[in-house]
């Protein structure tokens, strides 16, 4: 993170939100758009949130906010449609958020970290 | 305990819930496991529980002595509880109250040792609800509570062994440890090879979390001291069960071996590898992750997502390891039980390259316990967590809800539908009382002092029973006959290989004679008959899906059928069951004497050939074991031609791929890379790689039938696009483009056709595929091109660009044409085949035919004309052609349907109409005496004139309807065009179902009439006439008498011979499925080694301490029965486990040489000098691997009697 450009930076620091928002819309569209679930880009994209979320050097636990995007499609969509595809989609989002927050809690410890 | 007191409360209830689900005397058995030890453990023990065989159909080697312990166990509480009833209520309550007082335990222990961040207020109510969750949830409900294995103890036992190993872990306390270890034997099962799967499912993931735990969360040590002696104290406590497991892995001939160490994905026909995908594909993560069943899609059970929903709080509110540890398992466990993600599934496949990972090739299943066993820690951990972060109001709801979720959805197993289901259609239930009048019928069979097998009717096609209860349910499962009567029996299609064919065909074409040599080498005495109508039902119909084909499909043609066998003395049990012995003249003895022994390459063939096998009585032995030249054989010639080799309708396959990518769409190019990429990766399985072929070719087809409106026709020639011009990259999307693809694929597939290593049948089979695949797809494209909606020049453009390519395609093809005239046959060269032989063809001497049919090429020789005898080498191979007229059978059936049909000479010609719709256009041409499961070809010659015709063949196939009682399907249909007269032929499989078959020719899409002239029509039944060569035997007969036998059954696994007047070499024959293991021994012959004297010494041993425990019994050897003139007497059969003589064989010879015989059995060759001269002598038939029990079940006792004394002693210490 130090080898970044300063204005590269300072970038991603002024506009987290976007950046954060931008994340949460590439795994919802990645859940309703893309069928079958393609782990090429599930892994790109939680590589992606994984790289920011160390950047941002937010608490591990905070990485579960993330969870309850696929959670909600699966409560919201499944006595719609219980054979809607992007069911499956959220499920595997669900099992990777989740394995990636309890990997980055044990590796950093659960005391809290102030971005 | 006042701190458990909720939780017992709720242990209790579950527990008592069960005695519910079932009323007085009723019993829910069967299945795969059978579970009649339930009924009666107390035969169980006696006829099954010491032995490591199985008497069921031709006898297996089966270690049952696995089921010892639990089998007394059983047999205690049974005395206790007096009925099955209340033992099968019995083990369900335990297993709801156990199970979920366990995780109780485990999940207030892992709360008790969470010390970070705020204090968990609710940590008691969380773990009951987590013991309810493991118990209740919809996951576990829907796993085999309907017909629970003998494994599924698990559900309990599992649970309770992690809690005791947790303890073990933070205590050291070693009574934890006995506890466990007295656990593992009293469950033995599943802990065991038979548990295999969920031991190893569950152990090694739990083991690992708890020894984590310990240290990283506890900070404990391991105490590995503790660890390793329970270790080696559950070795030697499951040594007598452990020793022939270990045995049988190592032993290259055993079934074990071979399902550990096969090469990936080829074991067997449930291939493992195959079956994961299958499952593995099919399964929707999203009801894993709401706890529910894979079927279950009610809009209701969204409320699960709670679960999932807790879980995912908990984690933001978590501040200590526990649950994050235990989350990380929670994963893990989650991934082995649904292989998560494309690369979790790519890297599961790899795991099946591990010996001994084809166990969990239904992983789902076996790994779903383990998943239910973390989820429920998981949500006690979330419950108590995310609880104790809300205030007490908003803390008791959510208690709440979690409470009434999972009782509520728990209902069906409550409620005893689950466990105790009722068919939906029927409304029978499949919890039954058993019928005295089986009972009764069981009794006498278990009371007969004769040893002899069993023929159950009605026949099912798995081999299980079918029994309806005394006031409705029925039993369906193994059988009873010879599970608790302690007779083999043959209940099945599937348990009479390899003769279930031959049976089949027997009773269908009214063959008695053939049933009658059957059941004399079966070694049946009695046929069982259940005459209900109830088991015949519809709802039973799947039992006799094949099979209701050949044998009777209902009681009254049972009964008809049961008449004509030589049967006699009926005796009847109630209205239902009768019970019938074999006319004695059939009845053949378990073991008997035979002077000679004929040697062949077709043993199930010589076996039922009344020509060449007059004698039942002479043993039919592989000619492999032929040792000398003077030795008689029959042998057969194999047919060996191209039609030999098809025995289904591979070759017709259509296949049906999905299109979903236009050839103008942008990614277009990408599906190309991607099936080129997946072409390459079949490379390695020629089979696999041709029929990928032959599906991307149909692709390319159904690319142009799909999307054909809209390509454009370019009318000049296209190129494949190279990476150098990119312009080309998107220039699929024209009928050019697909046809060259269509072509330049055909013609890679028949050059690596031509340059693979592959056998001449098989690549002339490879190339009969693509042939029909070109016909078919011929046909596809002219009819979806016909009516397209297109100008008119471009689709006279297209057909006949249709028709040169195809034209063009099958001429590279060149598939020869079959002369239907002509048989080949083969037959291997055999060491001592040397001698003179009598050769016979199609059932009669070769001489008695006068004319030369035959030709034969024995290595570079040919010879011909054939004489009625010949020499044959021991080297050479031998090649056989026979010209025969085949019998045609289009002579003798008559044109139907729509048309005129005119003769002149050989040429027949049709006047033909098309009829839009079914089958009521063209001429058909029935085929005359069909016989289902026949391959049939279809020869002629035909001209079109210019015309456009379509040939097809078409059979009725039966179905379970008795308004419309066949069903017409069509097995091929392709295109005649020609202006001159041209061959077509074609090969059909009748299948097994069908009841009648017939070609039909019609034009093709046209509106008028058409006219198609056919020469030399031929329609030929694709049966080999036998070819026998047979040579008698070149030895000098010994002088002397045959020997006479008298033997007795001591156990399943041992038989006492004595031989008397045995003054020449001959065959004991020996009526079990062939099996290495079994050894003829000389008691009085001490072989001469270090080891055979140390067993020697074991077996004083052994001898003595038998003599201490157990008295010698009262066998008086009574005669029981006498076959043969009394040559051999049989003796009343026994079930001695252990006495003096159980170890007369230790450190003794074996004599005779060990053959396998008639097709399954078992025979030695003895010859005087093998027993030192003697005439008359004892000799011990047994299983060598009973030995082992044995051997070792004596160190299991003692640790057993160690480990409850060290118990006792645990408790006298606690309590002074």
């Amino acid at each position: 993170m130090r080898q970044l450009p300063q204005a590269a930076r300072t970038f991603l620091l002024r506009y987290r939100h976007v950046v954060w928002t931008l994340i949460v819309v590439i795994i919802a569209g990645d859940i309703i758009a893309v069928s079958p679930p393609s782990d090429l880009l599930n892994f790109t994209i939680l590589g992606l949130a994984v790289v920011l979320f160390l950047f941002y050097r937010y608490p591990a636990r905070n990485f579960f906010l993330l969870s309850l995007l696929p959670l909600s499609v699966i409560g919201l969509l499944f006595p719609v449609n219980p054979g809607a595809p992007a069911l499956e989609t959220s499920a595997v989002w669900l099992f990777i958020l989740l394995a990636a927050g309890i990997l980055l809690s044990l590796f950093r410890g659960t005391t809290h970290e102030a971005a | 305990m006042r701190r458990h007191k909720l939780a017992l409360i709720i242990a209790a209830i579950l527990f008592v819930i069960p005695f519910f689900w079932l009323k007085s005397g009723q019993m829910n058995l069967g299945g795969d496991s059978g579970r009649l030890y339930f009924y009666d453990p107390g035969t169980y023990l006696r006829l099954h529980a010491f032995y490591n065989y199985l008497e069921s159909s031709f006898g297996s080697e089966l270690t049952y002595y696995i089921y010892l312990p639990y089998f007394i166990l059983l047999y205690l509480l049974k005395l206790i509880l007096a009925s099955p009833t209340n033992l099968i209520s019995f083990f369900n309550g335990l297993t709801l109250s156990v199970g979920f007082f366990a995780v109780y335990l485990i999940v207030r222990e892992l709360l008790s040792g969470e010390t970070a961040g705020t204090k968990l207020k609710y940590a008691g109510v969380s773990s009951v609800l987590a013991g309810l969750f493991y118990v209740l949830s919809q996951l576990s409900i829907y796993s085999g509570w309907e017909k629970p294995i003998i494994t599924f103890n698990q559900v309990f036992i599992n649970p309770l062994m992690a809690w005791l190993i947790l303890k073990l872990l933070l205590t050291q306390n070693a009574g934890y440890l006995a506890a466990a270890l007295l656990t593992t034997l009293a469950f033995s099962p599943n802990f065991s090879a038979v548990g295999a799967p969920p031991f190893f499912a569950f152990y090694p993931l739990t083991v690992l979390f708890l020894m984590s735990y310990t240290v990283f969360v506890r900070k404990k040590a391991v105490p590995w001291r503790l660890l390793g002696i329970g270790l080696i104290l559950f070795v030697l406590l499951h040594a007598y069960h452990l020793a022939n497991t270990v045995n049988s892995v190592l032993s290259t001939s055993s079934a074990y071996y071979h399902d550990l160490f096969s090469p990936e994905g080829t074991v067997g026909g449930r291939n493992p590898l195959s079956y994961f995908i299958a499952v593995a594909t099919s399964l929707k993560i999203s009801r894993i992750w709401l706890s529910l069943a894979q079927f279950e899609d009610k809009p209701y059970f969204v409320l699960a997502v709670l679960y999932p929903l807790l879980l995912v709080l908990s984690f933001i509110y978590n501040r200590g390891k526990t649950l994050l540890l235990t989350g990380l398992f929670f994963l893990a466990a989650f991934y082995f039980a649904s292989a998560v993600t494309q690369s979790g599934f790519y890297l599961y496949k790899l795991f099946f390259r591990i010996p001994g990972f084809a166990i969990f090739r239904n992983f789902h299943g076996q790994w779903l316990y383990v998943l239910c066993f973390f989820y429920a820690l998981m949500v006690g951990l979330a419950i108590a967590i995310v609880t104790s972060r809300l205030r007490r109001r908003m803390a008791r709801t959510v208690l709440l809800l979690c409470a009434a979720v999972t009782l509520g959805f728990s209902f069906p197993l409550i409620s005893g539908t689950v466990p105790m289901p009722k068919s939906a259609e029927t409304g029978i239930s499949n919890s039954f009382r058993m019928d005295p009048a089986f009972e009764n019928a069981l009794q006498t069979l278990r009371a007969s002092p004769v040893d002899g097998k069993v023929l159950l009717l009605p026949l099912t096609q798995p081999g299980y029973q079918l029994i309806q209860g005394r006031d409705g349910g029925y039993y369906r499962g193994l059988p009873p006959i010879s599970y608790l009567s302690g007779k083999a029996e043959f209940g099945g299609y599937e348990t009479l290989r390899p003769f279930q064919d031959i049976f089949l065909d027997a009773v269908k074409n009214s063959d008695l004679a053939t049933l009658e040599k059957m059941m004399e080498i079966l070694n049946v005495r009695w046929v069982f008959y259940n005459s209900d109508p109830f088991i015949m039902g519809s709802q039973f119909s799947y039992l006799y899906s094949y099979i209701s084909g050949f044998l009777p499909d209902n009681q009254t043609e049972y009964s008809a059928f049961i008449r004509t066998l030589p049967l006699t003395d009926q005796v009847d049990f109630g209205t239902k069951f009768h019970l019938y012995q074999l006319d004695s003249r059939l009845l053949y003895p378990h073991l008997y004497l035979s002077s000679g022994a004929l040697y062949t390459n077709d043993e199930t063939s010589l076996l039922f050939d009344s020509r060449f096998h007059p004698d039942m009585r002479q043993a039919v032995v592989p000619v492999q074991e032929a040792r000398s030249t003077g030795d008689p054989m029959v042998l057969y010639g194999a047919p060996d031609d191209l039609l030999s080799q098809i025995h289904d309708n591979t070759h017709l396959h259509k296949h049906m791929p999905y299109v979903n990518h236009p050839l103008d769409d942008p990614l277009y190019p990408l599906v190309v890379l991607r099936e080129k990429f997946d072409l390459a990766r079949q490379k390695k399985d020629p089979g696999g790689y041709l029929d990928y072929s032959l599906y991307l070719l149909s692709k390319r087809v159904e690319e142009m039938v799909h999307y054909g409106k809209t390509m454009r026709v370019i009318r000049r020639p296209w190129q494949e696009p190279s990476v150098t011009s990119p312009a080309t990259w998107f220039s699929y999307n024209s009928w050019e483009a697909s046809l060259t693809r269509y072509a330049d694929s055909v013609r890679y597939i028949l050059d690596w056709i031509s340059n693979t290593n592959l056998s001449d049948t098989d690549r002339l089979l490879y190339r009969l595929k693509v042939n029909e695949q070109l016909n078919q797809h011929e046909l596809s494209l002219w009819r979806s091109v016909y009516a397209l909606d297109i100008p008119s020049p471009d689709k006279t453009y297209l057909l006949a660009k249709i028709t040169a390519l195809f034209s063009r395609l099958h001429g590279l093809v060149n598939f020869p044409h079959i002369n239907p005239d002509v048989y080949t046959y083969a037959l291997a060269p055999y060491a001592d085949r040397a001698g003179s032989y009598e050769v016979f063809f199609g059932g009669r001497s070769l001489g008695s035919y006068g004319q030369d049919i035959l030709n034969l090429r024995i290595g570079r020789k040919t010879v011909s004309p054939v004489p009625a005898a010949i020499s044959l080498d021991s080297e050479s191979p031998l090649e056989a052609t026979a010209t025969l007229p085949a019998d045609n059978l289009a002579e003798r059936a008559a044109w139907e349907n729509s048309g005129a049909v005119s003769r002149s000479g050989e040429t027949i010609t049709l006047l033909l109409r098309h009829e839009a719709g079914d089958l009521s256009g063209g001429a058909m041409l029935r085929v005359p005496e069909w016989s289902p499961g026949s391959t049939y070809l279809i020869s002629f010659a035909a001209d079109t004139g210019g015309r456009d015709f379509a040939f097809s063949f078409v059979e009725n196939l039966k179905t379970g309807d008795t308004v419309r009682k066949s069903t017409p399907q069509s097995l091929l249909e392709r295109r005649l065009y020609t202006t001159a007269p041209k061959e077509y032929q074609a090969i059909v499989v009748a299948e097994t179902g069908s009841t009648g078959g017939f070609v039909k020719f019609e034009p093709l899409a046209q509106e008028d009439n058409g006219t198609l002239s056919i020469t030399d029509l031929v329609i030929r039944k694709v049966a080999y006439p036998e070819l026998v060569f047979r040579k008698e035997s070149q030895a000098a007969g010994a002088a002397g008498a045959e020997p006479d036998i008298t033997w007795q059954e001591i156990n399943p696994t041992r038989y006492a011979l004595n031989i008397t007047g045995a003054a020449k070499p001959y065959y004991l024959v020996f009526s079990e499925a062939y099996n290495a293991n079994w050894n003829l021994f000389d008691p009085t012959g001490d072989t001469v080694s270090l080891k055979a004297g140390f067993f020697r010494l074991a077996g004083r041993a052994g001898r003595m301490l038998a003599g201490l425990f157990v008295h010698s019994g009262n066998n008086t050897g009574e005669v029981a029965a006498t076959y043969f003139g009394g040559r051999v007497r049989e003796q009343a059969r026994q079930n001695i486990i252990l006495d003096r003589h159980t170890f007369d064989t230790w450190g003794k010879d074996t004599v005779g040489r060990h053959l396998q015989a008639n097709g399954y059995g078992n025979a030695w060759l003895v010859s005087p000098s093998d027993v030192g001269g003697r005439r008359s002598y004892t000799l011990i038939l047994e299983l060598k691997t009973q030995k082992l029990f044995y051997g070792v079940f004596p160190v299991s006792l003692v640790t057993l009697i160690g480990l409850g004394g060290y118990c006792l002693w645990l408790v006298w210490r606690a309590k002074h």
